[in-house]
């Protein structure tokens, strides 16, 4: 059984490229960076591996148990990696999505987005919750199957490790055939916006081909005609740590409190910004007044003679 | 654990220069707001739902109040390099001294702000204030 943590081994990579983001800002792009920003990033990054270790060992101790009574055995075999490593792509594609979906995920993984920047000092504004929301449970399936838990952990590692450099604006667009397959700068820059035509889109690790699978890819507008406005639908305005940690779970657990009774567990589950008298904003609700209002903008389409009256668009897109 | 300790203190270090060398590169311009039409964009990018009417910006720039067509409320500054929003809720308090104009939102997290609006402070803070009686009307 090897005993491996890729991402040990990437984290002095990743402090190089920062610095060359650093100082490709320095030329290009000096707004890309804000020190305050990206001291919080940081100390981000260092409290979830801090977290990792306090809190980790429950969903280790989980997944040993599960492992106990698998369904098959695959072993160390070399052919199990690359299957290991789509597989949990896969199950990061779900967890990633139901991280957006439900309150109770989105209190943990909100803080990844809350920066307004897009560097790759964003890659490592990790949670410090992930424990509390129990999204480990969606990798059982595969312990179950027969996937070491030390083998899914390796995978979850280069997973990891490949996210990180698509947190940039200094990479534009891949090669096409890349860009139709993996996950990208490009595509990534989508998923970080609160564009309301960008939001809750491509929730994709490494390959892109799951949103396409299921509904959730949009491509990213050219950004002189559609700037990019990143973070989270109300952005905090503080850079306090503890705050950028914790405010959803405050905010969540005070709107559980107050909630009538037949409503508490709608605030845990349900998605972020729903609530029950209707105050509040989903981010499909902002998604489909944005495209009612850009339909009403929108100059009526010239038939050709003889071709039918009907509007060629459909109504607002659902989002996942 | 002796290892475990080393690599969060080398980690630490890390962190603190990066920040340190952010600094020294002058990354991340302040953000100012150049005028009313400024102020109204950067409201309806705060909240897509918000349709200005109206603005004021704080002669220094640094922050600017806007109104919707529905009589909604936003206060805008600068955060860091961008600009964070706050559409004003029924327990926004106002204090008025000569020109400047402070307002701290409900949602205290936020901060107050205090703008420097001339002779149209007293006005806003009246709207602001006037948000209380729309709601228990």
């Amino acid at each position: 059984m090897p005993d491996f943590s890729p991402v040990d081994y990437a984290v002095p990579g990743f402090v190089l490229l920062v610095l060359a983001e650093m100082l490709w800002a320095r030329w290009k792009a000096p707004q890309a960076y804000e020190p305050k920003d990206t001291l919080v990033s940081l100390a981000f990054g260092l409290g979830s591996t801090v977290a990792g270790l306090l809190l980790g060992g429950f969903a280790l101790a989980v997944f040993l148990a599960a492992y106990e009574v698998r369904f098959f055995t695959i072993g160390w075999a070399w052919w199990a990696w690359p299957v290991c490593f789509v597989l949990d792509d896969l199950k990061y594609y779900w967890v990633h999505r139901f991280g957006h979906r439900s309150r109770w995920f989105w209190a943990s993984h909100v803080n990844h987005h809350s920066s307004q920047h897009y560097n790759l000092s964003t890659a490592l504004r990790q949670t410090w919750t992930g424990a509390f929301t129990l999204g480990f449970v969606f990798a059982l399936p595969l312990v179950l199957l027969g996937f070491h838990p030390v083998m899914i952990a390796i995978c979850g590692g280069f997973n990891l490790i490949y996210q990180f450099w698509i947190h940039t604006e200094a990479i534009d667009k891949m090669p096409r055939w890349f860009e139709a397959v993996m996950n990208t700068p490009s595509h990534h820059r989508v998923h970080h916006a609160t564009n309301p035509r960008y939001l809750d889109r491509n929730y994709a690790g490494v390959f892109i081909v799951w949103d396409k699978l299921f509904g959730t890819f949009e491509a990213e507008r050219p950004r002189d005609e559609e700037p990019i406005r990143y973070g989270i639908v109300k952005q905090l305005g503080s850079f306090n740590l503890l705050w950028a940690v914790f405010h959803e779970w405050i905010g969540m657990l005070g709107d559980i409190w107050r909630a009538p009774w037949k409503h508490k567990l709608s605030y845990l589950l349900r998605e972020p910004g729903w609530s029950h008298d209707g105050s509040r904003e989903t981010s499909d609700m902002i998604r489909a007044r944005w495209q009612a209002r850009q339909d009403a903008n929108e100059p009526p389409a010239q038939a050709p003679a003889g071709a039918p009256q009907e509007k060629p668009i459909a109504g607002p897109r659902r989002a996942a | 654990m002796e290892g475990q300790t080393l690599q969060l203190i080398g980690s630490l270090v890390a962190i603190l220069v990066l920040a340190a060398i952010a600094w020294a590169l002058k990354l991340g311009r302040s953000a100012n707001i150049e005028d009313a039409q400024h102020a109204m964009a950067l409201a309806s990018e705060a909240d897509s739902g918000f349709d200005p009417a109206e603005a004021a910006v704080s002669r220094d720039g640094a922050c600017a109040i806007v109104a919707d067509k529905t009589g909604r409320i936003m206060v805008l500054r600068g955060h860091g390099a961008q600009f964070a929003g706050r559409v004003l809720e029924p327990g926004s308090a106002t204090q008025v001294e000569t020109h400047a104009l402070t307002v701290t939102p409900a949602d205290r997290r936020y901060g107050p702000v205090t703008l420097d609006l001339g002779d149209q402070a007293q006005a806003w803070a009246e709207r602001i204030d006037a948000l209380h009686t729309a709601q228990d009307a």
